[in-house]
C-alpha cells in the first residue's frame, strides 16, 4: 500500500510538470468572463453574485465538453507518452515490484490531477467572477428563484452555504474528469505513439459534442462518462425530467476506471514500455 | 567457495520490431564486478539491449537472465538494477535532491544520507536548492547517474553516460564506474565515446546491425605494435620507403596534422631493432613514438568493412 501511494505521489508530481497547466487558469478565467458578461446582459434577470459565474458555466454544454473535458485531456491525457519519451517511466517502473501496481498508481494519479485541474480551473473562474460580481456567502436571487420562466441559473441543495456547495461541485467535477483521463491513459498504453492520446481525446470530444445532446434527450447518455461531468443531471430539471441517481454516476465512473485499470494492467504485462 | 553466477546471461537473444530485427543472435555474459562496453554505430541495437536487460522490453527469441531472474514473455524488471537512460529527465520544478528523495521513496532503499553522499560523489551539491530545469545537460546527466547509484545496484546499465559531460565529468565518471565495479556491481555501458569505453571497460563488444561482430578484452590489447616516425627531409622519406619495400612492412600516412613526413611503421621485431635498421638504411629520424592500435581504429575498420 505504501509503495502504491508513493507511486501516485511521484506520478502526480510528474504530471504537474507541464507548461500546459499555465493555460488552465487563463482559459477558465476567459470562459467565466464571457459567462458573467452574458449574465449581466440578460435584461430582467434577478440579481446575481460571484458564485453564479463558474456554476452557470457548468450548465453550458459546449463549455463543459471543450473547456473542461478536452482541456483536462489535453493537459493530462498524454502523460504516459511524454513520460515514456523522457525516460521517467523507465526510472519508476524498474523501482516498482509489479507493473500492475505501477499502472494502478498511474490511474490513481490521474484522479489527483483531475482534482488539481478542477480546483485550479473553477477557482480561477470564481476569482474572475468575483472581480465583476459581489462575493456573498449565500446563493444569489437568480440562483434560487425562477425568473423569466427559465428556472434557476443552476440547481443546488437547499440551505447549503455556497462555499460548501462550490467545493462539492469542484470535487464532483474532479471525480467525473478522472475516468476520462484514465481512459485516455489506457488508450495511450495500447498505442504508445506521441500524438495518439491527444488525437483520440479530440475525436472523442468531437463525437460527444455531436452525439451527447441527442443521447441525453433519449436517456442514452447516462452510461457515457462525459454525461456525468454535468452536476445538474442529479437535480430535478425545470421540464420535470428525472434526475440521474448518485449511485448510477458512481457505477459509471467506477466501471470506466476499472476498464482503464484492467486494459492498462493487462497490456503492460505483455508489452514494452 | 563457489564463484558468483553471472549478473547477465544472454543466449541467442533477438528483438524484433515489426519485421525489423533490432538485435539478433546475441550471446553474452557479464560477471559481478565486471565492466562491459557496448559499441556500435547508430541503430546498432545498443539502447534496445539496455531496455531488454532492464526488463523494459521483451525479447523476441532466446534466453535473457538478469540477476538470476529469467525474463520471459511476461514483462518484468529484476530488482537491483540501476539505469541511466540516454538524456534522463526529472521533475523540473524540484531540486535534484528532492527528485532523488521522491524516486528513492518508491523502493525505500536509499535514505537522505545515502542521497547526499551519492550527490556529492557525482559532483553535485546536496544543498543546491535550484530546480532541475535550471540544470545544464551535464548536471542532469550527473543526477541521472546519482539516481542509478543511490540504491547500490547489483547491475548498472549506462546508456551514453558521457552525454553532455565536460572533460572533468568524464574523468569522474570513469572513477565512479570503476569504483562501482570494485564494489561488485556489474556494469554495462553503451557509449559512442570509444576512448572512454576503452579506458574503463574490461571487455568491449562491437555490434553492427544488431549482432555482435567482435569482442575485445582490454588485456588483449594492443594486438599489433606500430610506431609513428617523422623523418628529417624528403630524401629520408625515400630511404624509409625503400627500407619498407625491402622489409615488406607497409607504411601508412600518419595523421596529416603530424606533417607531410610522418609515417606509421609496423614494428617487425622490436623498437630498438627497428631504429637500428632505419639508421642503417640512411633514414634520418626526427621523432619516433609508439602508437597503440586503438579500439577506435578497430571500430572504424569494422564499420568500413560493412
Amino acid at each position: 500500500m505504501g509503495e502504491f501511494v508513493r507511486i501516485v505521489r511521484y506520478d502526480a508530481l510528474c504530471g504537474l510538470a507541464s507548461w500546459r497547466w499555465l493555460a488552465v487558469p487563463a482559459v477558465f478565467a476567459l470562459a467565466c468572463w464571457n459567462e458573467v458578461s452574458s449574465l449581466l446582459a440578460q435584461k430582467g434577470r434577478a440579481p446575481v453574485n460571484a458564485w453564479d459565474g463558474p456554476l452557470s458555466m457548468l450548465q453550458d454544454q459546449p463549455l463543459v465538453i471543450f473547456v473542461l473535458g478536452l482541456g483536462f485531456l489535453v493537459v493530462a491525457g498524454d502523460r504516459y507518452s511524454q513520460d515514456r519519451s523522457r525516460g521517467t517511466v523507465a526510472l519508476t517502473i524498474i523501482r516498482t515490484r509489479s507493473r500492475t501496481a505501477w499502472w494502478l498508481g498511474r490511474v490513481a494519479s490521474a484522479g489527483v490531477l483531475a482534482l488539481a485541474f478542477s480546483a485550479l480551473g473553477l477557482g480561477s473562474a470564481l476569482l474572475t467572477s468575483a472581480i465583476r460580481l459581489p462575493l456573498e456567502l449565500g446563493p444569489s436571487v437568480a440562483a434560487q428563484v425562477p425568473s423569466d420562466m427559465k428556472g434557476a441559473l443552476y440547481p443546488s441543495f437547499d440551505g447549503l452555504p455556497m462555499p460548501v456547495f462550490f467545493g462539492f461541485v469542484v470535487l464532483y467535477t474532479a471525480l467525473a474528469l478522472w475516468p476520462l483521463g484514465a481512459l485516455i491513459l489506457a488508450a495511450s498504453v495500447l498505442r504508445p505513439a506521441p500524438y495518439v492520446p491527444i488525437g483520440i481525446a479530440m475525436l472523442w470530444v468531437l463525437l460527444e459534442a455531436v452525439a451527447l445532446p441527442s443521447l441525453a434527450l433519449r436517456g442514452g447518455g447516462s452510461a457515457d462518462p462525459f454525461y456525468h461531468l454535468f452536476f445538474a443531471i442529479h437535480f430535478q430539471t425545470p421540464s420535470g425530467a428525472d434526475p440521474a441517481s448518485w449511485p448510477w454516476s458512481a457505477l459509471v465512473i467506477s466501471a470506466a476506471l476499472g476498464l482503464a485499470g484492467a486494459v492498462g494492467a493487462l497490456t503492460l504485462r505483455r508489452s514494452d514500455v | 567457495m563457489s564463484s558468483p553466477g553471472p549478473a547477465v546471461r544472454l543466449e541467442g537473444v533477438g528483438k524484433r520490431y515489426g519485421r525489423h530485427w533490432a538485435l539478433r543472435g546475441v550471446d553474452l555474459h557479464l560477471l559481478p564486478g565486471e565492466v562491459l562496453g557496448f559499441i556500435g554505430p547508430n541503430g546498432a541495437g545498443k539502447s534496445t539491449l539496455i531496455r531488454l536487460l532492464a526488463g523494459l522490453a521483451r525479447r523476441s527469441e532466446g534466453t535473457v537472465e538478469v540477476l538470476g531472474l529469467r525474463l520471459g514473455d511476461r514483462a518484468m524488471s529484476p530488482d537491483g538494477i540501476g539505469l541511466v537512460p540516454e538524456s534522463p529527465q526529472f521533475i523540473p520544478y524540484l531540486s535534484g535532491r528532492r527528485n532523488l528523495e521522491f524516486l528513492a521513496a518508491i523502493r525505500t532503499v536509499a535514505g537522505p544520507a545515502e542521497i547526499a553522499k551519492v550527490l556529492a560523489r557525482v559532483g553535485l551539491d546536496p544543498a543546491d536548492r535550484r530546480a532541475t530545469r535550471k540544470f545544464s545537460l551535464g548536471m542532469r546527466q550527473r543526477l541521472g547517474l546519482a539516481q542509478a547509484l543511490m540504491e547500490r545496484p547489483r547491475l548498472l546499465l549506462l546508456d551514453e553516460p558521457t552525454n553532455g559531460l565536460d572533460p572533468a565529468g568524464i574523468v569522474e565518471l570513469r572513477g565512479i564506474v570503476r569504483e562501482a565495479a570494485a564494489g561488485g556491481t556489474a556494469v554495462f555501458m553503451a557509449s559512442h565515446l570509444l576512448t572512454e569505453v576503452e579506458q574503463v571497460c574490461d571487455r568491449v563488444i562491437l555490434v553492427r546491425d544488431g549482432s555482435i561482430v567482435k569482442e575485445v578484452r582490454r588485456s588483449e590489447q594492443p594486438p599489433e605494435k606500430t610506431v609513428r616516425v617523422v623523418v628529417s627531409g624528403d630524401p629520408d622519406l625515400d630511404a624509409l620507403e625503400q627500407w619498407a619495400q625491402r622489409r615488406g612492412a607497409p607504411l601508412t600516412p600518419a595523421d596529416p596534422k603530424e606533417g607531410p613526413r610522418a609515417r606509421l611503421v609496423p614494428v617487425p621485431t622490436s623498437t630498438p631493432e627497428l631504429i637500428r635498421e632505419l639508421v642503417g638504411a640512411g633514414v634520418s629520424i626526427e621523432e619516433i613514438a609508439t602508437v597503440r592500435r586503438s579500439l577506435e581504429r578497430e571500430f572504424l575498420d569494422l564499420v568500413s568493412s560493412a
